[in-house]
């Protein structure tokens, strides 16, 4: 799913649902909603530190002295 | 035998000289075991599934092999496993409707080769479902007690498995462990709990299998258990675990250094009696002679977030089809907890995964100057702390475990403290990659020098508080 919903309009977010085919209540949509948020901030968070720790140089993706990219 | 608490509390080797002095035998002990588990869970919830038949054939076959000499040291100990993990004719639901019928044909291979070393299975325990969710009385099976005291929940997602080791109702269990899941309840219920090196135990089998930071477990209630139990799960011959005997020296822990990373835990909200019961632990290490010292490693905090961000893709990725079709069969906590998992991108997945990478680098940096690495267990002593949702979803609970799933480091929870609701407190020891058996032996003097792996919960003949 590329929408990001930290962005999206309500309408957006439940068209998102409706073309994943969860059959969210009106109960769980904004539930859903706000998790998926904060999910999104946390993903970010993780870029943000990868930039800092010099992990990720712009479109190459870390230097081979790094060694092998699998954990 | 109905009220031995040395039979209930026993270890693996007490109850192995038992049989093999021919005062006890495996078909009894069985007996007496599955007949305590019918007193005490209906209060606690550990089992969703008791395997009575099963476990008196595996227990007559414990016997023939013991009258044969057969000198295996699970031959006949009662264990539980986690109702994740496959076993051929024993229903397996992940605690989920969706698999409340699934009675699998095959063994996971830890079940494999704890039946090929004589164990026997009483049952299967209870967990959050899927080991992924906030517990819920509408689940499958209601949520787990603590035994230590019943009126709090036992902590996830191996809480059955805790809670039938704590209270007696078996010797050993399995579980199995993402961000936590064995050391957390096993910090929680005075439990020792193991959580190998990454891959080192095969998780073949069992709803884990795949993941890059989930792994099967072992929870006991003490060191030299968990290491026979260990050593019967890893596939890995770079980690010789040993068969839990006593070794010249082994106790001694002069010189070993262990490290704090301590401005990370002092970011973390850690309870106050969580903090004391960790700095009375460090001082006892020193006491032994070990050297602690601070240290400092970076990226931590992105590291549970990782892992975070890392559980929630995996897990998506396995419902993924499933879960549109099958909405309302999955609890309510555990389908928006799947559900999430759709807005993460592929770039998400790989960001953590590289977090992993990046992190793992600096712990084995860390793990160079340094032989262990000590932290809290849980920054909190209850299950209801620990599942406040702002804080659950963000994994705040699993902050001095998580990281090391990312990792993939091994790491081993002991019992340190009481909390004054009367639930147990542990810390954790981080090691080196397939350095369990060095992590098991500085557990084991910690352990020895120490009182809080022989209290017991106190519970009276229906499972409550006594």
């Amino acid at each position: 799913m590329t929408m990001d919903p930290r962005t999206a309009t309500e309408a957006a977010f439940r068209d998102a649902l409706a073309r994943l085919g969860f059959p969210a209540s009106d109960d769980e949509q904004p539930e859903l909603w706000r998790m998926a948020t904060d999910l999104q901030e946390q993903a970010a968070e993780l870029r943000r530190f990868l930039e800092d720790a010099g992990a990720r140089a712009p479109f190459v993706g870390g230097s081979p002295a790094d060694g092998p990219r699998s954990t | 035998m109905s009220d031995d608490a040395a039979l209930w509390f026993g270890s693996i080797a007490e109850l192995g000289a038992r049989y093999r002095a021919g005062e006890l035998s495996p078909v009894a002990v069985t007996g007496a075991f599955l007949e305590r588990v019918r007193r005490l869970d209906g209060r606690l919830h550990a089992f969703i599934t008791v395997a009575d038949a099963q476990a008196m054939v595996d227990a007559g076959t414990a016997e023939s092999r013991l009258r044969r000499g057969d000198p295996s040291p699970l031959l006949g100990i009662p264990l539980a496993v986690k109702d994740n993990i496959a076993t051929r004719g024993i229903r397996t639901t992940g605690n989920s409707r969706v698999l409340e019928d699934w009675i699998p044909d095959s063994d996971a291979v830890v079940v494999d080769r704890l039946r090929a070393a004589g164990a026997v299975i009483l049952g299967k325990t209870n967990l959050n479902e899927l080991g992924w969710s906030i517990p819920s009385d509408d689940d499958l099976c209601p949520p787990a007690r603590n035994p230590w005291n019943p009126e709090y929940a036992a902590i996830g997602s191996s809480s059955g498995s805790g809670a039938a080791v704590a209270a007696g109702m078996v010797v050993a269990a399995l579980g199995t462990d993402g961000g936590g899941s064995v050391r957390l309840p096993a910090g929680q219920m005075g439990l020792i709990g193991v959580k190998p090196t990454h891959g080192a135990v095969s998780s073949a089998g069992s709803l884990s299998a795949g993941s890059t930071i989930g792994d099967i477990g072992i929870l006991a209630r003490c060191v030299d258990d968990a290491r026979i139990v260990t050593g019967a799960l890893l596939a890995h011959e770079a980690s010789p675990i040993g068969d839990g005997a006593a070794r010249p020296g082994r106790d001694r822990i002069d010189g070993v250094r262990v490290g704090v990373p301590r401005r990370f835990i002092d970011q973390v909200p850690v309870e106050r009696e969580v903090a004391e019961a960790f700095e009375a632990a460090l001082t006892v290490l020193r006491r032994l002679g070990a050297v602690v010292t601070d240290v400092d490693p970076t990226g931590l905090a992105a590291a549970r977030t990782a892992n975070f961000v890392s559980l929630i893709a995996e897990h998506y990725a396995a419902h993924e089809t499933f879960l549109p079709r099958h909405w309302t069969r999955y609890g309510r906590s555990a389908r928006l907890y799947l559900a999430h998992g759709a807005f993460l991108s592929a770039a998400d997945y790989l960001a953590a995964r590289e977090t992993g990478r990046v992190v793992r680098a600096e712990i084995d940096r860390i793990l160079e100057e340094v032989e262990l690495i000590a932290t809290p267990v849980s920054p909190v002593v209850t299950a209801e702390a620990a599942r406040k949702p702002g804080a659950h979803r963000r994994g705040i609970n699993a902050s001095f475990t998580a990281p090391f799933n990312l990792t993939g480091h091994p790491g081993v929870s002991v019992p340190c403290g009481i909390g004054e609701t009367g639930l147990p407190i542990g810390f954790q020891l981080v090691g080196r990659y397939h350095a369990e058996a060095a992590v098991l032996d500085v557990a084991r003097a910690y352990e020895q020098t120490t009182e809080w792996h022989r209290l017991r919960p106190q519970l009276d003949a229906r499972g409550r508080r006594s």
